[in-house]
């Protein structure tokens, strides 16, 4: 009887393996093994076509007193401190909104997330022509209302906040459908104890909205702080880093490292970088949300 | 019947078997776009026929990603046995001997280098060997739109015009507001090839004649930057300059909206594909310099490690060979000017009822009189990359040209300084 259970215990434990392999072999070849790699690729110095040899620190040595990876991080945490507030925000507007009953709420809910199933290379592309300065579609409205218009992805000034904006046109509409799965799972028994009590709209949200969703929005807050730290593809295509590096980001700038300037041993550096400034501050917002979530 | 059945199947087997060892693959990698890769399959197709014991099978990317998946199937011991190397990467690709030297093989078939254009031949030359046969060469022209100077009241201007006449056809060209407006000049950014012309052509460079130390931050260098940078400030370029690519110079050059912007022989190819364009292809604008104009060449040559050296020799002079047939093949194409000073592929290459009518005569010239080759270097591309952005300032009007290229050189200067290889660049 004993035998029989542990044969039958191991058959259950080898089918588990056999069904998980195909996902646990995909993420070691994909993930676990070349993040490995790139660890250790950040103490050598390889250029690809020579064998790599080792130089210990020295890659971060360089790192800590290069301009341009500081001008990246900056221009990253900018976009990344903008952006996710100010999507949060809407999305999260547009969710109450649209978690009521009323006309054509499900064609706008489908509008609003039309953007997020756009792949951002095709969505840069359509942005671009929109932002040029002489026939743009934007200019040519702010034309209409009497201005010269603005030189949107020209200058360094306004170009890191044209990326945000398309930015936050992508992905507000992912945000909104989690809040609004979020704004579902309150009951409604909070808000009509509440109404008896005398609570205005600004209060029921304040008291009762906020707190109850707090989940949703530490979900949102850190998954979207991850993501917009890897922002790439938009500055890419968009304005390609420029103008004079006003929107080169920390992955742009480790991919110019890697595959522009063949430096792989550095870009791995960079890679272990963002990796730990990423971890730093999801380590933050994990001990900050014992006083703000509520379970 | 079923013993025969598999006496006939063994048969056929064992012949395939002799057949396949007596045939050689060889592997080739380029680059391009889906017209340019209709050319080289025609190419890879007649060579197949004229060596049926030789196999081509072509690895093929789009220009963006092609050196890094070649240097990655380098690195992994996978390199193709000829490949097609851009000009900017030889030097790199050169320090870690990544292509055969060919001397001996040139010698032992007599090929004839004099039949290429002297600057394809400098291009494929490291150390004073060559590694490859030239690909492409051809001048960085300043194409000039007919219709938009004949609307100024303007005539083309002469060979051998100068800064000034550059300049007093942007002020007269420019018209108009808005979506409307026409501007004299277009150029992008995307590579250092947009500015040296003007900078050459002032007398500075983006090196000292050694190419160990970075130059462009001289006063003459500069002051060649900012008068270009003017004229950008006076209306006379698109606003979209700082962020320009060669498509929307071609977009605004095929809709009359720009009277001259710098074209490759690909973009001349794609321009000369738009119906009542009439437009002609010149040398840059001279200064105290007349050699202002950028002259480059690729490299085709064969992977040091090829294991095929017979048959990857063999294709590589019918594809690159004076007597090769992968010259006419392009030729007929179109794909770009003739490489060698060849009236026969000059006949196949013009079409005389299109335009631009005069690109033979001025290429000839260019090569003769006004060309000039970038003075290319291991870490050319890094350091690219760090003056781009500090060019893209000056534009934007955050920087002087001076005070961007003092800023930029002490980096430009570390990344020479890495990259060096201790014998010639």
């Amino acid at each position: 009887m004993k035998r029989s259970r542990s044969l039958a215990q191991k058959r259950e434990v080898a089918a588990a393996f056999v069904f998980l392999a195909p996902n646990l072999i995909g993420f070691l070849a994909l993930t676990a093994i070349p993040v490995l790699a790139s660890f250790v690729l950040s103490f050598f110095d390889w250029k690809l076509l020579a064998p790599p040899h080792f130089i210990g620190l020295a890659n971060f040595k360089e790192l800590f007193s290069d301009p341009l990876f500081w001008k990246s991080t900056v221009n990253t945490a900018f976009f990344v401190f903008v952006k996710v507030p100010l999507t949060v925000i809407i999305a999260l507007v547009l969710a109450i909104i649209l978690n009521r009953k009323m006309l054509g709420r499900d064609l706008f809910r489908t509008i609003l997330f039309l953007p997020v199933i756009c792949s951002s290379v095709s969505v840069a592309l359509i942005w671009q022509p929109l932002f040029d300065q002489s026939s743009g579609l934007l200019n040519q409205i702010l034309h209409f209302f009497g201005s010269k218009g603005l030189p949107w992805l020209t200058s360094t000034f306004w170009a890191m906040p044209s990326v945000i904006g398309v930015a936050i046109w992508k992905e507000v509409g992912y945000v909104m459908v989690i809040f609004i799965a979020g704004l579902q799972g309150i009951s409604k028994t909070y808000y009509e104890a509440a109404r008896v009590d005398g609570a205005n709209a600004f209060q029921e949200f304040f008291k009762i909205t906020l707190p109850l969703i707090s989940p949703t929005t530490f979900f949102v807050l850190v998954t979207s702080i991850i993501g917009a730290f890897q922002v790439f593809d938009l500055t890419s295509v968009l304005t390609q880093g420029g103008p004079g590096n006003a929107t080169n980001t920390l992955v742009m700038y480790i991919f110019q490292s890697a595959f522009r300037n063949f430096r792989m041993g550095y870009a791995s550096a960079m890679a272990m970088a963002l990796f730990l400034l990423i971890l730093a501050l999801t380590v933050v917002q994990n001990q900050s949300s014992k006083r703000w979530v509520q379970e | 019947m079923k013993r025969s059945f598999i006496a006939i199947m063994a048969f056929l087997f064992a012949a395939a078997m002799v057949a396949a060892q007596g045939t050689v693959t060889i592997k080739y990698a380029f680059w391009g776009n889906p017209d340019a890769i209709g050319v080289e399959k025609d190419i890879i197709d007649q060579f197949e026929k004229e060596n049926p014991s030789i196999k081509v099978e072509p690895i093929v990317s789009a220009y963006a990603d092609y050196h890094t998946k070649l240097l990655t199937m380098i690195a992994g011991g996978s390199a193709p046995d000829v490949m097609r190397v851009d000009s900017y990467y030889f030097s790199d690709f050169m320090q870690v001997k990544a292509l055969r030297d060919l001397g001996d093989l040139l010698m032992r078939d007599k090929v004839d280098l004099s039949s290429y254009y002297q600057q394809g031949v400098e291009d494929c030359t490291y150390k004073g060997k060559i590694y490859g046969l030239p690909w492409s060469t051809a001048p960085l022209y300043m194409a000039i739109n007919l219709k938009v100077l004949e609307k100024a009241g303007l005539k083309a201007p002469r060979l051998d015009w100068t800064w000034d006449d550059f300049a007093a056809i942007c002020k007269a060209v420019t018209k108009g507001d808005g979506a409307d407006k026409v501007y004299g000049f277009a150029f992008d950014l995307t590579n250092i090839s947009g500015i040296l012309p003007f900078v050459w052509a002032n007398g500075g460079d983006l090196f000292n004649a050694d190419k160990t130390k970075f130059t462009l931050d001289q006063p003459v260098a500069t002051a060649a930057i900012q008068r270009l940078v003017d004229l950008y400030k006076k209306g006379y370029m698109p606003p979209e300059t700082v962020s320009a690519t060669a498509d929307i110079n071609t977009r605004l050059f095929v809709n009359d909206k720009v009277a001259m912007r710098m074209a490759s022989g690909m973009e001349v190819l794609s321009m000369q594909k738009v119906d009542g364009l009439r437009f002609e292809v010149y040398p840059m604008p001279r200064g105290v310099s007349r050699n202002a104009t950028v002259y480059k060449s690729n490299v085709v040559g064969i992977a040091s490690g090829s294991k095929n050296i017979a048959a990857a020799w063999t294709f590589l002079k019918f594809l690159r060979g004076p007597e090769g047939k992968g010259e006419t093949l392009y030729m007929q194409a179109k794909r770009m000017p003739p490489t060698m000073d060849n009236p026969k592929y000059w006949a196949l290459y013009v079409d005389a009822s299109k335009y631009p009518k005069l690109i033979e005569t001025n290429t000839k010239a260019i090569s003769k009189t006004y060309g000039r080759k970038l003075p290319l270097r291991a870490g050319w591309l890094e350091v690219e990359e760090a003056v781009r952005p500090s060019l893209q300032l000056i534009f934007t009007g955050d920087q002087s040209a001076s005070d961007a290229m003092k800023a930029i050189a002490g980096r430009v200067q570390a990344i020479l300084d890495r990259t060096t290889d201790k014998g010639n660049q």
